[in-house]
């Protein structure tokens, strides 16, 4: 479904990934962990092409994205992207937020725009805060929406930026549990987070990262086992707990 | 010195009517040159976020010409020299068709979009990259992100600077008298020379100035109530 290729960013002199390789199979679920400035954020904005790259492929289906053929806007539609910030739309409703691509992008009807926003809402628990405003809503509302507005687009792939890290602790479970929702229902997923639990029930793979590289790879249970010596367990360790490093 | 302040003589009769359509022409001049401005002003917006350097050198001198040059100079230049620019029917055809109204209402109306493009500039400045950036991974291209996400909410936040310059357009509609224009200015002129009443008839002007222009303040706060944005 995705594939890094030697993958190589640079950010002007500094080098943010360096020879990122990888592979995320229709239906798996892949968990990013790693500290702050490793590049986790940077490899899964290759996916969409927020960030382009200076050396290697990124392929989505088997085309590489950054070849001429892509139009990089149906590409967007297909790739659905969570931000840590959600980036809701503030001068539209939840339900606005939604069924802006809907209309605009889809060519939808009003009418079936917001039957299918409805529909979204329903699926992370929203529907009856569909006409309330962004600045209404509480942050882990506002993520769920945001899930839901990535989601009406029908991807085929969800990328997640560190969903919960800008939640209070308490709104943390919400969002999960409709990231958990979604894994189970078969979508393939990127996962930037360092909610550990989270990653031992849905994850097919954690990939460790630090300085652009992905340093060790394996399943949950092998990683984060209490015998285990890996990288991410002293990572971890280091940081006490899985919710504090960003 | 026995001068008597007396309303009467200029609030009745004829003198009244002068008012009335004085009034009415100020407010539909008002209007016509604010939607003129408005719709300028987002071209030109939407001309700036083109990547085409001409283009913006273009918006650039469009700003610069509007905001330096005397706005009477912009307004004698639109009534004497524009329309000399244009074949004769078209000539004749502004000139039966009230013409100074409408060349008036078109210098008004450029002059302010000038001022209108730069702040509603300022309000897509002051909206966070991540918004754009939100849009653009739906899926919208660049038109769609600006038209769909940017540019309503840089209007939103620029709601306050723009009831000031709607207001700044509305006292600037005294202007078009210099070119004939009956508007209030020109019209209280008009009271005043016919019964030498110069107080009274300034008195009763700068009222009407005044409750119009609280009546647009009001407006506006209204509508920024309505519309703000509540940022997270
Ligand atoms: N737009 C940018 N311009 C310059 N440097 C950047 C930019 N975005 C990220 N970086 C740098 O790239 C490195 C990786 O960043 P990032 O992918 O955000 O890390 P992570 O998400 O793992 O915290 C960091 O050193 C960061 O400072
Ligand atoms: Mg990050």
């Amino acid at each position: 479904m995705i594939r890094f290729e030697n993958v190589d960013k640079w950010f002007g002199p500094m080098q943010a990934l360096t020879g990122v390789s990888g592979e995320v199979g229709r239906g798996e679920v892949k968990v990013l962990v790693g500290p702050s400035g490793s590049g986790k954020s940077t490899l899964i904005r290759t996916v969409t092409r927020l960030e382009t790259i200076q050396g290697g492929r990124v392929l989505v289906d088997g085309t590489d994205i950054a070849s001429r053929g892509v139009d990089i806007n149906r590409l967007r539609q297909r790739v659905g992207f969570v931000f840590q910030a959600y980036n809701l739309f503030p001068h539209l409703s939840a339900i606005g937020n939604i069924t802006l691509g809907l209309t605009k992008l889809r060519g939808m009807g009003k009418a079936e725009a917001r039957e299918r926003g409805l529909a979204e809402l329903a699926r992370v628990g929203l529907a009856e805060k569909a006409d309330e405003m962004p600045g209404r809503l509480s942050g882990g509302q506002r993520q769920r929406v945001a899930i839901a507005r990535s989601l009406a687009m029908d991807p085929q792939v969800m990328l997640f930026d560190e969903p919960t890290s800008a939640l209070d602790p308490e709104m943390v479970g919400e969002v999960l549990a409709a990231m958990k929702q979604l894994a189970a229902s078969g979508m393939t997923m990127i996962c930037v987070t360092h909610e550990m639990g989270f990653a031992r029930e849905v994850a097919d793979e954690i990939w460790f990262m630090e300085r652009g590289a992905v340093l060790e790879r394996g399943k949950p249970a092998e990683l984060t086992s209490t015998s285990a010596h890996s990288r991410l367990q002293a990572f971890l360790a280091s940081t006490r707990h899985g919710g504090s490093a960003a | 010195m026995g001068y008597v302040f007396d309303l009467r003589g200029v609030l009745s009769g004829q003198y009244l009517d002068w008012f009335v359509i004085g009034v009415a022409t100020t407010l539909a001049l008002t209007c016509v040159a604010w939607c003129l401005a408005m719709a300028m002003g987002i071209i030109l917006t939407l001309i700036r976020m083109i990547p085409l350097p001409p283009l913006g050198w273009f918006v650039a001198l469009y700003v610069e010409y509007h905001r330096n040059v005397p706005l009477l100079v912009q307004i004698l230049i639109w009534y004497f020299g524009v329309p000399s620019l244009l074949p004769r029917p078209a000539r004749q055809w502004i000139n039966a068709h009230h013409g100074e109204f409408l060349l008036a209402a078109i210098a008004l109306g450029l002059a302010s979009a000038a001022y209108i493009a730069e702040d509603i500039r300022s309000g897509i400045r002051s909206i966070p990259k991540a918004q754009y950036e939100a849009a653009r991974s739906i899926g919208f291209g660049y038109l769609g992100a600006m038209g769909y996400v940017v540019l309503p909410q840089a209007m939103r936040i620029a709601i306050p600077p723009l009831i000031n310059q709607t207001l700044l357009l509305f006292k600037n509609t005294s202007l078009a008298m210099a070119i004939g224009v009956g508007e209030l200015t020109y019209r209280t002129r008009e009271v005043e020379s016919y019964t030498f009443k110069t107080f009274e008839a300034f008195a009763v002007a700068t009222v009407i100035y005044l409750l119009i222009s609280f009546g647009i303040m009001a407006l506006g706060s209204y509508s920024d109530r309505r519309l703000k944005l509540e940022t997270r």
